[in-house]
C-alpha cells in the first residue's frame, strides 16, 4: 500500500505550514488532485460502506442529522460532528470515525455487529493515505450553522424590548400599566374581565400569597372596614414587611435551589450545615436583597468583596447553593463523583437562573436548544476549577464535601469549643450506658435460651427489646461518632472555593468520565455571549465572571435572568406564569402569553434595582391580581385555561401553606425562626444501624424549617408526601398540584389533623358560658375560611354538631367528651373542606 | 343525621374509581409533549385508568422480591467447579480496583463455595443446598446468570436497580409501570412496596417527576416487622366508621356548596371524588391485607408462624393477595436484621457460610410457597416474579485487617437474578459468568437490559415509554437497554 502514499502527504505538518493561513483541512486535496488509484480506492472500498451504513443518519438526506455529523461530503467528514473530527487525514488515532467503527467509545453502526475487520482495515488504510475524498461540499454543513443561528432567534435569547403601553377601550378599568397590557389582549379577543374579588377573598388571597398564612380576625376586620382608597396597598405593605414574607418566599426559592438537608444517594448523609443556607435565603427575601446580588452571591459569594465578618459569612453560606444538590457520595470512582457534581451544578445553574436544560449537553449537542458540547464543557471548566468536595484520599469509600469555617471572634470561638467538649463527654456517657444495656439483654437472652423448658413468648418479647436496644445503642454510638466526625465546634458552612489551579476541561465523549475529547476554554453559553472571549483572568475559576454574565445588564444573559425571575414571581401570585413552563424557557417550553408585558416587567425589574418586593407590590396592586374567581361561559369556551387572565385562577394551597395555616388556626404554631432542625446527623442509611429517620415530632414550626431528607421524609411529614412537595433532586419553579385519595385519607385520619382540630375546638369552646354555639360556628368560619358564615351553613353546622354529639352519647361517652369530640370533628371537617384548601 | 347525598350517586357519577382524579397544573408540559414524544397520553381525569400496552403483554403484573445486601451468585445458583478447585489460590481481580481488598493491597484469595450444589428438575438447574424448597420449582425458573451493574456501594447499586440511575433522581420501575399501564383495581394503589429497603429510601418507590399518583405506596418500613405493617393513615383511630360516614357527608356538603358558589377549577370535582375513593380504599385495603382469612395450610405453606420464615412469608403472602387484587407492581424486600439484629441481610463480608444460610432459610420456603400458590391459583402465567439483589459477591474472600477472612466483597460485574412466570422461558439459563464467576461474559445483561426486558414482558417498549420533564423525554432505561428476547417463552 505504500505505493499509494503521495510524497506530499508524507509530512502533513510541513504541508499545513506551507498552506499557512488557508490551512483548512478540507482543502488538503481537491478532487482534481486525487490520483486515479486514490479515487478507485475511495469509490470501491469507502464510499459504498458510508452509503450503506452511515448515510441514513449522517447525510444531507437524513431526516435528522445525528450528532451534527455529516459523512456525505469531504467537508463534513473532516469537520466532524459535536464530539470532534470524524476523519483527520493520516491520523488514525485522532479520527473518531475509526474509534466508532472499531467499537471504541462509540459503537457505529448502531445496534449492529461490528463491520467486518477487512472493512475496518480499509478505512485505516484510507486515512493513512490522507483520506483522499473526491466529494464536493453540498452546503449542508453551513446549513447546520444556519440552524444554529435560527435556534438563537428563539424569543428567550433576545434582548428586552420596551413596547408602548397599549391603549384600551375601557379606560376606567386599568389601575396601572399591567392592566393595560392585560385588558388590551382581552379586548382584542372580545373578552372582558370578571368583577373584582370581595374584600374577604382578596385579603385571604393576599395574605396567603405573601406569608403563606391566613389573616387574623383583626386583620380581616381592619381591611373590611377601611374606607381609604389605599386600603389594599396598606395591606400589601404590611405583609411585605412581615418576617413571614421571607419564610414564604424563601421557600419558593428553596424549591428552585433543590434545597435539602441531606445528600441523597444510597447512604444519604445529612448536610449538617445546610440550614444556614436556608436561613440566608429567608433573610435575603426579608431584606429585599437585590436579585442580581442574590444570584451573584450564590454563584460566587466566596469571591466577592466584603466589609465585615457578617457579610463574609453570608456570602460564603450563599455558595451552599452549589453544594446542596443530590449526590451519590458512595460512588467509589471519585473521578465519576467529581463529574457528577460538576454536571449537577451546571444543570442547576442552567435551570435555576436561565430556565435552560444545560445538562443535556453533557453527552451530546442539545437536541432543541442552541447548547453545544463546547458550551457545556466551557462551563464544566469553571466548576472543575471550583472545589466542592474534599480531595479524596486513595482509601476513601465515601466522598466528603468540604465544610468551610465561618469567621467568628476569638472569644466566641473559645466559648463554642468549650461547649462542644462538654457535649462530646455527655455523648460518650450515653454510648457507654446504651451498650451496657444491650449486653445485659443479651445475657438475659442467653439465660432464657438455656432453660430446659423454652418460653418462646418470652423469647420473642426479649428479641423485640433487644432489637430496640441495639438500635438505641447504635444511635447512641452514632451520636458519639457524629460529634467526633460530622460536627465541629466552630460554625461551618456548606460552601465552595476556588481550586489552587484553574483548568480548562476536555470534552468527555458521550459524557463518559474517562473518555476525553478536545479541550475547551472556560466560558459561558455562546448563544448568549457577545462576540469575544469570556474574559476569565488567568488563575481564576471563572465563577465570578459567570455571576457577572448572568446578571450584568451589559450581558445578553441578564435579559433571560430577569425574565425568568419575573415570570416566577408572576407564577407564585397567579398560580401560573406568563410562561407556564416556569422552569423551561428553551425551545421545548411554552411561549409567553403576554410577551410585551413580560419584557416590560423584566426591564422594570432591572431598572428598579432588581427589587423583588417592588415587583410583587406592583403586580398585586394591579386590578388583574384582584379579580374574582367567577365563571363566564363565553370566556371559558374561548380561553379555558385563562391564559388571557379574564379571572383569577383558583388554586389549591401548597403543603406548607396548608400545614402552617392549620397550626396557626389551632394555635399550636411555633414561630421560632432559623436554626438547625435535624435530630440526627451523619449517614442515614448504613447496614449497621439500619435506616434512620429524621423525626420532626417535637416541632410545630413552620414548614420551611422542617428537615428535608432526600431518601425519605419522616413519617411525621406524610403530609409532604401526599400534597405534592417537590422532589428535592429537581429544580422546581412551579409545583404540581395533584388530587389523590391519600390526601383525603390524610385529612380524615392522620394524627396531625385530629390533634389540630382538637386544639382548635378547645379554643372555640373556651369561655363556654359567654358565647353561643351559633357564635362559635361563625367564629370558626371566619378563622378557617376567612369569611362570614351564611345562615344555611350555620344551621347545617349546628345540626351536624348536635347529631354527632348525640351519637357519641348514645355510644356511652360522657357529655363533656361527646361535646368536645363533636366540635373537633366539625373543625376537622372545615380543615378538610375544599374551601379551606383552595385559594380563590 | 340524614345522609345528605347518595354514595351510589357519587360512585356512578365518577364511574372510574380510584383512577378518577383531576390533575391540574402539572400536565402543561406533558400536554405539549403528547403530540410528539410521550406516547402515554394521560387523561388528567383518569390518570390511573388501565391503558393498553404497546403490544400484547406476556405478564399483567410484577412481583419483585428484593434481596438486599447482594446474595453471592457462586453460593446460590451460579455453580463454578473451577472455583471449587481453585479454592485458596491467589487471583488478582481486574476491574475491582475500587474494592476494599485491592485498595488495602492485600492479595485476593479465591474461596470455593462452602455449599453443596446439585442439579434439579428436568432442566438440570444448578441450585445450592441453600434453597431446598425452591428446588421443586427448578423447572419454572428462568435464571439470568450474566447480570451486571454499576457501582460498588449498596446505596448506589440499590437505587440503580430500582430507578436505573443513582445521582439523578428518576422514577422507579414500579412508577413507570403504573404510568405506562394504569391499574386493574380502582380501589387500591397501582404500586405497593412492602417493608421497603433502607438504602435510597423513598427513591426506590418514588415517582420523581412523574405525577405523584404513580408513586409506590409503602406498607410498613425498612426495619419494621411485616406482621404490623400497614398503610399510613388508612385507619381512623378516633371515631367509629358510622361517625366518619357522617363526617364525610358533612364535608361533601360543604364542598358541593363551595363548588356551586365558586367554580374555580375542575380540580374541585376531583377532590370531592377523592374523598369517596379514599373511603372505599379504607374499606378494601385492610381486607386485602388481612391474612387471617387464609387457611392454615396456606399459612403453613409460607412458613408463617415459624420464626425464621414468618416475616418474609407474610410479605410473600401479601404479595400474592395484592397480585390477586389487581395491583400492577408489588415489591417485597427481605430484611434479615429484623429477626437477627446482628446479621446484615445478604451482605456477608464475614461469616458467609453461617449467615447466607440464615438469609436463605428466611426466604427459601416463602418464595417457593409464592410460586406454588400463584400456580395453584392460575396466576403464575400472568405474573412475572423477579428475585435478586443489587449486586453479587466476589469469588474471592474478603480480607479482614490484612488476613484471610470468611466472607466476600461486593461484585457489580457479575451476579444472578432469576425470573419466573409471566412469559419467561421456564427451566432456562440465560448468559454466564466466566469460569470463576467473577464477571458476566456471555449474553451480558445490564440493569438497563433487565428493565427493558421487564417492560417488554409487560407489553411496553422501553424506548417509547417516555415522559417529558424539563424539556426532555425521559425513560426508565435512559439512553441504554436491550431487550433479552432469549428469555421469553
Amino acid at each position: 500500500m505504500r505505493t499509494l502514499f503521495t510524497p506530499l502527504l508524507m509530512n502533513p505538518c510541513l504541508f499545513c505550514i506551507s498552506l499557512a493561513a488557508s490551512a483548512v483541512l478540507s482543502s488538503v486535496l481537491s478532487a482534481a488532485e486525487l490520483s486515479q488509484q486514490q479515487r478507485v480506492f475511495f469509490e470501491k472500498k469507502i464510499r459504498p460502506v458510508l452509503v450503506d451504513h452511515c448515510y441514513k443518519c449522517h447525510s444531507e438526506k437524513a431526516e435528522e442529522v445525528e450528532g451534527g455529523l455529516l459523512l456525505d461530503t469531504r467537508e463534513g467528514i473532516r469537520k466532524g460532528g459535536d464530539t470532534g473530527r470524524a476523519v483527520v487525514p493520516n491520523r488514525i488515532s485522532e479520527s473518531l470515525l475509526m474509534n466508532a467503527i472499531k467499537h471504541g467509545d462509540f459503537e457505529m453502526p448502531p445496534d449492529k455487529k461490528r463491520l467486518p475487520d477487512e472493512v475496518i482495515a480499509n478505512f485505516a488504510k484510507w486515512i493513512k493515505m490522507g483520506a483522499p475524498d473526491p466529494r464536493e461540499s453540498s452546503g449542508k454543513v453551513s446549513r447546520l450553522a444556519a440552524d444554529k443561528e435560527a435556534a438563537g432567534k428563539h424569543w428567550a435569547y433576545q434582548p428586552l424590548t420596551m413596547s408602548k403601553i397599549p391603549l384600551v377601550k375601557k379606560k376606567d378599568w386599568p389601575r396601572g400599566d399591567i392592566d393595560h397590557f392585560v385588558l388590551a389582549k382581552l379586548e382584542e379577543t372580545g373578552l372582558a374581565p370578571v368583577r373584582d374579588a370581595d374584600r374577604y377573598t382578596l385579603l385571604r388571597r393576599a395574605t396567603y400569597d405573601l406569608t403563606g398564612l391566613p389573616p387574623t380576625f383583626q386583620e380581616i376586620e381592619n381591611f373590611v372596614n377601611d374606607k381609604d382608597v389605599d386600603a389594599f396597598a396598606k395591606v400589601v405593605d404590611r405583609l411585605l414587611k412581615s418576617q413571614r414574607f421571607g419564610e414564604r418566599w424563601g421557600r419558593h426559592w428553596l424549591d428552585v435551589a433543590r434545597y435539602a438537608d441531606s445528600s441523597g444517594g444510597g447512604r444519604d448523609f445529612t448536610y449538617t450545615n445546610a440550614w444556614r443556607y436556608r436561613d440566608y435565603v429567608i433573610d435575603s427575601f426579608n431584606q429585599d436583597k437585590a436579585y442580581n446580588q442574590f444570584v451573584r452571591e450564590q454563584v460566587a459569594g466566596d469571591l466577592l468583596p466584603y466589609s465585615n465578618d457578617d457579610q463574609r459569612s453570608d456570602q460564603l453560606v450563599a455558595t451552599g447553593f452549589l453544594v446542596i444538590g443530590p449526590k451519590n457520595l458512595g460512588e467509589r470512582d471519585k473521578e465519576v463523583t467529581r463529574w457528577n457534581v460538576i454536571d449537577e451544578q451546571i444543570d442547576t445553574v442552567g435551570r435555576a437562573f436561565l430556565g435552560l436544560t444545560l445538562g443535556c449537553a453533557r453527552c451530546h449537542k442539545h437536541k432543541f436548544d442552541p447548547v453545544s458540547l463546547n458550551d457545556y464543557y466551557a462551563l464544566a471548566g469553571i466548576f472543575s476549577s471550583t472545589r466542592t468536595l474534599k480531595k479524596p484520599k486513595p482509601k476513601d469509600s465515601m466522598s466528603k464535601w468540604q465544610p468551610v469555617p465561618l469567621p467568628v471572634g476569638e472569644k466566641e470561638a473559645q466559648r463554642l469549643k468549650d461547649e462542644f467538649a462538654r457535649m462530646k463527654a455527655e455523648a460518650g456517657q450515653h454510648k457507654k450506658e446504651a451498650l451496657a444495656h444491650v449486653e445485659e439483654l443479651q445475657q438475659q437472652m442467653k439465660e432464657l435460651r438455656e432453660r430446659t423448658e423454652r418460653d418462646e413468648k418470652a423469647e420473642v418479647l426479649l428479641v423485640k427489646k433487644l432489637v430496640k436496644a441495639t438500635f438505641d445503642g447504635d444511635s447512641a454510638s452514632g451520636e458519639a461518632s457524629v460529634l467526633g466526625s460530622y460536627l465541629t465546634a466552630l460554625p461551618m458552612a456548606l460552601a465552595v472555593n476556588d481550586m489552587e489551579q484553574a483548568v480548562d476541561e476536555n470534552i468527555r465523549i458521550r459524557g463518559q468520565t474517562h473518555t476525553k475529547g478536545q479541550q475547551v476554554s472556560r466560558g459561558f453559553l455562546s448563544v448568549l455571549m457577545k462576540r469575544g472571549a469570556a474574559g476569565i483572568p488567568e488563575g481564576q475559576s471563572g465563577r465570578l465572571q459567570l455571576a457577572d454574565w448572568l446578571t450584568d445588564t451589559q450581558s445578553p444573559a441578564s435579559a433571560l435572568s430577569s425574565r425568568l425571575m419575573v415570570n416566577r414571581v408572576w407564577n407564585y401570585l397567579f398560580g401560573a406564569g406568563l410562561v407556564r413552563t416556569a422552569d423551561n424557557f428553551g425551545a421545548q417550553g411554552e411561549t409567553p402569553s403576554h410577551p410585551e408585558l413580560l419584557d416590560y416587567l423584566s426591564q422594570q425589574f432591572i431598572d428598579e434595582a432588581w427589587s423583588v418586593k417592588k415587583l410583587v407590590r406592583q403586580i398585586m396592586l394591579s386590578r388583574v391580581y384582584q379579580l374574582a374567581a367567577e365563571q363566564r361561559d363565553l370566556a371559558a369556551k374561548i380561553d379555558p385555561d385563562n391564559r388571557l387572565l379574564w379571572r383569577t385562577n383558583g388554586r389549591r394551597m401548597d403543603v406548607e401553606a396548608i400545614r402552617d395555616s392549620i397550626l396557626t388556626i389551632s394555635g399550636l404554631i411555633d414561630h421560632q425562626q432559623g436554626g438547625s432542625t435535624l435530630t440526627v446527623v451523619g449517614s442515614l442509611g448504613s447496614s449497621r444501624r439500619g435506616y434512620r429517620t429524621v423525626d420532626i415530632n417535637p416541632y410545630n414550626r413552620r414548614g420551611v424549617y422542617l428537615p428535608i431528607i432526600r431518601s425519605g421524609l419522616s413519617s411525621s411529614m406524610d403530609m409532604y408526601n401526599v400534597f405534592d412537595f417537590p422532589d428535592s433532586g429537581l429544580v422546581t419553579g412551579r409545583r404540581n398540584s395533584t388530587t389523590v385519595p391519600t390526601q383525603a385519607l390524610y385529612l380524615m385520619n392522620s394524627n396531625f389533623m385530629v390533634k389540630n382540630a382538637r386544639a382548635t375546638s378547645k379554643a372555640l369552646l373556651q369561655g363556654d358560658e359567654v358565647e353561643s354555639d351559633s357564635g362559635r360556628v361563625g367564629r370558626a368560619f371566619l378563622m378557617m375560611l376567612g369569611r362570614e358564615v351564611t345562615a344555611d351553613e350555620k344551621k347545617n353546622s349546628l345540626d351536624y354538631i348536635s347529631d354527632f354529639e348525640k351519637e357519641m352519647r348514645d355510644q356511652g361517652r360522657l357529655p363533656q367528651v361527646a361535646r368536645e369530640q363533636a366540635w373537633t370533628s366539625f373543625c376537622q371537617s372545615l380543615f378538610a373542606s375544599n374551601e379551606f384548601l383552595f385559594l380563590n | 343525621m340524614k345522609e345528605s347525598f347518595s354514595r351510589r350517586d357519587f360512585l356512578s357519577r365518577s364511574a372510574c374509581g380510584f383512577g378518577s382524579l383531576a390533575l391540574s397544573g402539572l400536565l402543561a408540559e406533558q400536554a405539549a409533549a403528547n403530540a410528539g414524544a410521550g406516547d402515554r397520553t394521560l387523561n388528567p381525569a383518569h390518570p390511573l385508568a388501565a391503558r393498553l400496552p404497546h403490544f400484547p403483554a406476556r405478564a399483567k403484573r410484577v412481583i419483585f422480591l428484593f434481596m438486599r445486601g447482594g446474595p453471592s451468585q457462586v453460593d446460590t445458583f451460579d455453580y463454578k467447579p473451577a472455583l471449587q478447585q481453585a479454592d485458596g489460590k491467589t487471583k488478582q481481580l481486574k476491574g475491582f480496583e475500587l474494592q476494599q481488598a485491592i485498595r488495602e493491597k492485600v492479595p485476593n484469595v479465591l474461596m470455593g463455595s462452602p455449599f453443596q450444589f446439585a442439579q434439579h428438575g428436568k432442566s438440570g438447574m444448578w441450585i445450592s443446598e441453600l434453597f431446598p424448597h425452591l428446588t421443586r420449582h427448578a423447572d419454572e425458573l428462568c435464571m439470568i446468570k450474566s447480570m451486571h451493574t454499576d457501582g460498588f456501594d449498596h446505596g448506589q447499586a440499590t437505587v440503580r436497580l430500582h430507578t436505573g440511575a443513582d445521582t439523578d433522581v428518576r422514577p422507579s420501575m414500579g412508577s413507570w409501570l403504573a404510568y405506562g399501564l394504569g391499574t386493574e383495581n380502582e380501589s387500591l394503589p397501582a404500586f405497593v412496596t412492602i417493608c421497603p429497603s433502607m438504602f435510597g429510601g423513598a427513591r426506590n418507590y418514588g415517582s420523581a417527576f412523574l405525577p405523584a399518583i404513580y408513586q409506590g405506596t409503602p406498607i410498613g418500613g425498612a426495619d419494621a416487622l411485616a406482621a404490623g405493617a400497614e398503610i399510613s393513615n388508612l385507619k381512623n383511630k378516633h371515631i367509629s366508621s358510622k361517625l366518619q360516614r357522617q363526617q364525610l357527608g358533612f364535608i361533601q356538603k360543604l364542598n358541593r356548596d363551595h363548588q356551586r358558589r365558586a367554580p374555580v377549577t375542575n380540580q374541585l370535582e376531583g377532590l370531592i371524588q377523592s374523598f369517596e375513593l379514599a373511603f372505599k380504599m379504607q374499606a378494601e385495603a385492610p381486607l386485602v391485607m388481612d391474612i387471617k382469612s387464609e387457611s392454615q395450610r396456606t399459612l403453613d405453606l409460607y412458613g408463617i408462624g415459624n420464626e425464621a420464615t414468618d416475616d418474609f412469608g407474610r410479605q410473600c403472602l401479601l404479595a400474592r393477595r395484592f397480585a390477586e387484587s389487581g395491583v400492577r407492581f408489588i415489591q417485597a424486600s427481605h430484611c434479615m436484621r429484623k429477626q437477627k439484629p446482628g446479621i446484615l441481610n445478604w451482605d456477608q463480608h464475614e461469616d458467609l457460610e453461617k449467615n447466607h444460610r440464615e438469609n436463605a432459610m428466611g426466604v427459601d420456603q416463602p418464595v417457593a410457597a409464592l410460586l406454588t400458590d400463584l400456580k395453584e391459583r392460575g396466576l403464575l402465567d400472568e405474573t412475572l416474579v423477579v428475585w435478586g439483589g443489587e449486586f453479587g459477591r466476589t469469588p474471592t474472600v474478603q480480607p479482614v485487617k490484612g488476613k484471610v477472612g470468611t466472607g466476600r466483597d461486593h461484585n457489580p460485574h457479575g451476579f444472578t437474578v432469576w425470573m419466573a412466570g409471566g412469559g419467561v422461558k421456564p427451566g432456562y439459563v440465560h448468559g454466564a459468568t466466566d469460569e470463576l464467576g467473577i464477571r458476566a461474559e456471555k449474553d451480558k445483561m445490564h440493569i438497563h437490559d433487565l428493565h427493558a426486558t421487564i417492560l417488554h414482558l409487560m407489553g411496553l417498549d422501553h424506548e417509547k415509554l417516555t415522559y417529558r420533564h424539563g424539556g426532555r423525554d425521559f425513560r426508565l432505561t435512559d439512553v441504554a437497554g436491550n431487550v433479552a428476547f432469549d428469555v421469553m417463552a
